[in-house]
């Protein structure tokens, strides 16, 4: 289990036979989001090795809060193909059922710093989980590597 | 789930509940244990639950748990019949797929020059996570002309000769583009990856032809033992996974406003026909021409690498296309169903058109053998070379399997070849690797695979392709 950097919630990957899913836990709703950007780009970089050093905002809707998950993974993975950002931090400022406000903050990647641990290529709506759970939330996300 | 033996390597799940029409799944007797422990056999029934499906939900025998369709998966559906198109049927790299090239160099005039030449095949070709290619900026006009013209615009601009397109699956080109339909951000994220490899099972191999099966067939496709190949594995890179992100959200919406229940999101399509239909498949040729674009360009990279490194004269060490297959891709095709000819839109999610000897399509220096069929196994053992037959054109719409599939996961992989020499372990097998990312060798060890020879035996033993040759990596660059 890691920790999503400001201790509230938690992500564990799961196995998933040619791709990578995360399972993730956290006490409201937008923490479920942040942690689910932190897992992804854990996955792919490792948070340690990007400096959050400007902020980038990113805003999404969708028709219902599973869906809104995807697009708010899909926006940052985005940015991180078409423009060679890498993030390590994420705030949100507005999260309901369908519309997401936050601020991605991180760098361009550098070759002579970064080197890519697993290439995520897509966010994918398999088995998509975003519901409330003891008190909590939880939520399931499918990666296609 | 009730599996029922149907064949020697077939089985029957039968149709219940919200099916459509039944499943049914190629493989051996060893393979249905580990089947039955993941996820894909569902996802066949899933499939099998899709308006307008004709016959079946099919599963190759390197079937595995994918996203909305299993990996492995072919689908066919009829417009007549409220058929759909899915863009889940297709997946995000929109015709990955693989290029076979052959040599007129034998294993011994390279196996000394080996590290020499998959250290500069490393520098020649970009590989790895977001690779682009620094000498090759496209404006955005030029990239809508790679989407219109696809293998052939990389002819045109000096990369190949026109005989390479005689040798690609639709000749290098799918039918009906609409680079309109494609968003200025799967653009974007194309533009400066055209001519690179990527990341994952993604790769460049070197191989040797080590065995012959069919001789007849191998003389036809001017393949023998001892000579050397190679072979690319690559897609449409960030544009198709940018137009399969955005087909995907229009198509949640399409499958609200058409009424079609979906049993997982991923499998969100619309009808055959409908707008959303028409736009998807606009857009996925056009991606899938961007992806033909990609492997000819590579293919003008590993002759001039050759050529460099063996210092021959362009021309001199052959590399001629033997053939170029699509694995992830929905195609109009005409097909016999009940007794009479129909346009069916031919889903193969992780599974290669396999047509007949004499069909039309197949080139003419192949017509008394098959359409060639490319099967990638793992990095340190073997891939094969089948051709098409009858058989598959009666019973999977011209369709087999498309690589080894994976046995583990790759966090699974990863954990287990943690802490080990990957490269030197296979150097000590003669192979020569040189690969990109930090977890990409951890995540590709060969066992992580199912062995690729069992898969093409079964295929082989349903008739749903015919063994040619096997193939033996010498070198390989991975992303």
């Amino acid at each position: 289990m890691n920790s999503g950097n400001q201790t509230d919630g938690s992500w564990t990957p799961f196995d998933h036979t040619a791709d990578l899913g995360v399972d993730i836990t956290a006490p409201t709703l937008p923490e479920l989001f942040r942690v689910a950007a932190v897992a992804l780009f854990d996955q792919m970089i490792g948070l340690e090795a990007v400096v959050p050093a400007r902020a980038f905002p990113v805003s999404v809707t969708a028709a219902n809060r599973e869906e809104l998950m995807v697009r708010w993974l899909a926006e940052l993975l985005y940015l991180h193909d078409a423009q060679d950002l890498l993030f390590s931090r994420f705030e949100m400022e507005h999260v309901e059922e369908t519309s997401l406000r936050g601020v991605a903050w991180g760098e361009p990647f550098d070759a002579a710093r970064h080197q890519m641990k697993t290439g995520i290529k897509a966010v994918t709506y398999h088995q998509i989980e975003v519901r409330p759970d003891a008190g909590g939330w939880r939520g399931r996300v499918i990666f296609d590597v | 789930m009730q599996m029922k033996k149907r064949g020697d390597c077939l089985w029957e799940i039968a149709r219940e509940g919200r099916m459509r029409v039944p499943g049914l799944i190629y493989a051996s007797e060893e393979m249905l244990p580990s089947l039955r422990d993941d996820q894909c056999l569902q996802q066949v029934v899933n499939v099998a639950q899709l308006p307008g499906i004709v016959r079946a939900s099919i599963a190759m025998p390197d079937i595995h748990w994918g996203y909305g369709f299993p990996i492995g998966g072919v689908a066919a559906f009829d417009p007549d019949d409220g058929g759909v198109v899915s863009p889940g049927g297709v997946g995000y790299d929109i015709n990955c797929g693989v290029r076979l090239l052959r040599s007129r160099l034998r294993q011994e005039e390279v196996r000394a020059v080996m590290p020499d030449l998959v250290a500069a095949l490393f520098r020649n070709v970009p590989s790895g996570v977001g690779s682009s290619r620094k000498d090759l900026r496209l404006s955005m006009g030029e990239v809508k002309q790679v989407l219109e013209k696809g293998a052939a615009w990389a002819v045109s601009r000096g990369f190949g000769s026109a005989a390479d397109l005689d040798h690609i699956e639709a000749g290098g080109r799918i039918p009906g583009p609409d680079p309109e339909a494609v968003s200025a951000r799967a653009l974007e994220r194309g533009r400066a990856q055209l001519g690179t490899l990527g990341s994952g099972n993604h790769f460049a191999e070197i191989q040797r032809v080590d065995e012959v099966f069919d001789d007849a067939a191998a003389r036809a496709l001017g393949l023998d033992e001892g000579q050397v190949t190679v072979t690319l594995h690559s897609g449409s890179r960030g544009l198709g996974y940018q137009v399969c992100d955005d087909s995907l959200q229009e198509m949640l919406e399409a499958s609200r406003r058409y009424g079609i229940e979906l049993p997982d999101r991923q499998l969100c399509c619309a009808p055959l026909g409908s707008p959303e239909a028409v736009r998807y498949l606009g857009a996925m040729a056009a991606a899938a021409n961007f992806a033909f674009a990609n492997r000819q360009l590579m293919t003008a990279m590993v002759r001039r690498t050759f050529e460099e490194v063996l210092g021959r004269p362009p021309g001199d060490v052959g590399l001629s296309v033997v053939y170029d297959v699509c694995h992830n891709i929905a195609k109009m095709e005409r097909h016999q169903v009940g007794g009479s000819e129909k346009l069916l839109c031919v889903h193969r999610k992780g599974a290669t058109r396999a047509y007949p000897p004499h069909h039309p399509e197949t080139p003419a220096a192949y017509r008394s053998v098959g359409q060639p069929v490319l099967i990638p196994g793992d990095m340190g053992r073997y891939s094969f070379v089948l051709v098409g037959t009858e058989g598959a054109w009666q019973d999977t719409f011209g369709s087999t399997c498309h690589g080894a599939g994976r046995r583990m996961s790759r966090s699974a992989a990863a954990r287990q070849a943690k802490g080990r020499p990957i490269v030197r372990e296979l150097a000590d097998r003669g192979i020569i690797v040189r690969s990109e990312g930090r977890m990409t060798l951890l995540e590709e060890i060969p066992e992580a695979y199912k062995d690729v020879a069992e898969v093409v035996d079964v295929v082989h033993r349903a008739g749903i392709a015919r063994k040619v040759a096997r193939l033996v990596p010498m070198g390989v660059i991975k992303g």
